[in-house]
């Protein structure tokens, strides 16, 4: 998403749980099943949720942003001393109220089971492929997310890490201070291309292309030659 | 149990040192950021490796009390010459922290200390070994290639329990013991003579 400040609230705010129609899954929010079930493109989510809070005031706070991510993350488990057994970060509350409850959903957490509880009232609404997927989420979600918890708050360059590419609030955070604060990098494109993308490209596929070109030219200004 | 203990080392030796486990993500660190051609990974692990594994060490733990990857960018070239003065060359590609630049140093460094650590750990006989514990793995060191290493344990462990007890009064006490691996490799003989007559 251009738009980063919107991609921060989408993550943050709670969608409409709604549908209309089995093919509308506007009630998964800016998430994909694949993220929900297997995790895949977790870290740009995370680095989104730090980067708004790390910013969030003039001055830099890296500890705040690990917070929230604990607070986003947070599951309502069985409170434990050990943070290498620890996933219920309901203290945070006070601090994160939008984040985590009292008692230690996290905003991930109650995503999901609204997802599943949505899903499971409106059968009719939905497809069976999204109604086998929720089923999927319901059986093992909650497991698996804390121990994807745990693996998170494994300390980086730590002697006992096995896996190399496992996400860490390490990575999240050292990632966050080198991308800066969230930005709007939507702009508006040259006449010349629009008017390629209009001769050149079917119609129902013009608003697709357009932003896939916006993408591409925004972030190849990103990385500076070298 | 020493027979046991010297079987699970002679086990562990035997699996092989995994090297460079995070070669890929410096790999795939230096293709996000086009430098794929420029510098090569195992160059960067040569270079390195020369390092003596107390500097690796003691880097490493650096690594997590000066916090490396939240350092701004004059704090990078600090620690770095103050850690790495003679890898003056490598600073610029170091503390280059674009797509998740911080863990090619990270990974460099934890990758040779997890060698140099297993290396330490594959030693067979180390100083602090009991006597008897020795004589096994002395016997697993001198075995023919004919016989596998479980036997010629087993051999040893044999004469060693013959000095203190006899076979027969072996069996029942590793019978109790429910070793029933122990049983069969050092006390074979005897359990089925007591067996079958």
């Amino acid at each position: 998403m251009l738009n980063e400040p919107e991609e921060f609230k989408a993550y943050t705010q709670f969608p409409k749980y709604n549908a209309n129609g089995k093919r509308d899954m506007s009630f998964l929010g800016r998430f994909t099943f694949d993220i929900l079930i297997k995790q895949i493109g977790l870290h740009r989510v995370l680095t989104t949720i730090a980067r708004g809070y790390m910013f969030e005031s003039e001055t830099l706070d890296i500890d705040r942003a690990k917070r929230a991510l604990r607070a986003w993350c947070s599951l309502p488990t069985e409170k434990k001393d050990d943070w290498k057994a620890n996933t219920n970060f309901s203290e945070l509350h006070t601090e994160f109220p939008g984040l985590v409850d009292e008692e230690g959903c996290g905003w991930f957490y109650r995503h999901v089971h609204n997802i599943c509880d949505f899903v499971n009232n409106n059968p009719g609404s939905v497809s069976k492929t999204t109604a086998s997927k929720c089923e999927l989420l319901r059986k093992g979600f909650d497991m698996e997310w804390d121990k994807k918890v745990i693996q998170f708050q494994v300390p980086i360059f730590s002697t006992t890490t096995i896996g190399s590419w496992i996400l860490r609030f390490d990575d999240i955070l050292a990632d966050v201070l080198e991308l800066g604060k969230l930005q709007n990098k939507d702009f508006p494109l040259s006449d010349g291309i629009i008017e390629y993308i209009k001769t050149h490209v079917a119609t129902p596929a013009q608003p697709a292309s357009e932003l896939l070109v916006k993408n591409y030219i925004a972030n190849n200004r990103m990385i500076p030659t070298r | 149990m020493i027979y046991e203990a010297v079987l699970s080392r002679i086990r562990a030796c035997r699996a092989p040192i995994k090297n460079k486990a995070s070669q890929s993500d410096i790999d795939r660190i230096f293709y996000s950021r086009g430098q794929e051609n420029v510098i090569d990974s195992d160059a960067l692990y040569a270079a390195f490796s020369k390092l003596s594994p107390e500097k690796i060490s003691s880097i490493r733990s650096e690594f997590t009390n000066q916090s490396w990857h939240l350092m701004d960018k004059d704090s990078r070239f600090d620690f770095l010459s103050e850690l790495l003065p003679e890898f003056k060359e490598y600073y610029d590609l170091l503390s280059d922290f674009r797509f998740g630049g911080y863990r090619v140093l990270g990974d460099l460094i934890c990758d040779i200390d997890d060698e140099n650590n297993a290396t330490e750990r594959k030693k067979l006989l180390r100083s602090n070994d009991s006597k008897e514990f020795t004589e096994m793995m002395q016997a697993y060191l001198n075995k023919s290639h004919a016989q596998s290493y479980r036997q010629a344990v087993a051999v040893a462990c044999r004469a060693l329990m013959d000095k203190i007890i006899k076979p027969k009064k072996a069996v029942p006490y590793v019978v109790a013991l429910g070793k029933r691996d122990l049983l069969w490799n050092c006390c074979q003989t005897r359990f089925i003579r007591m067996c079958w007559g």
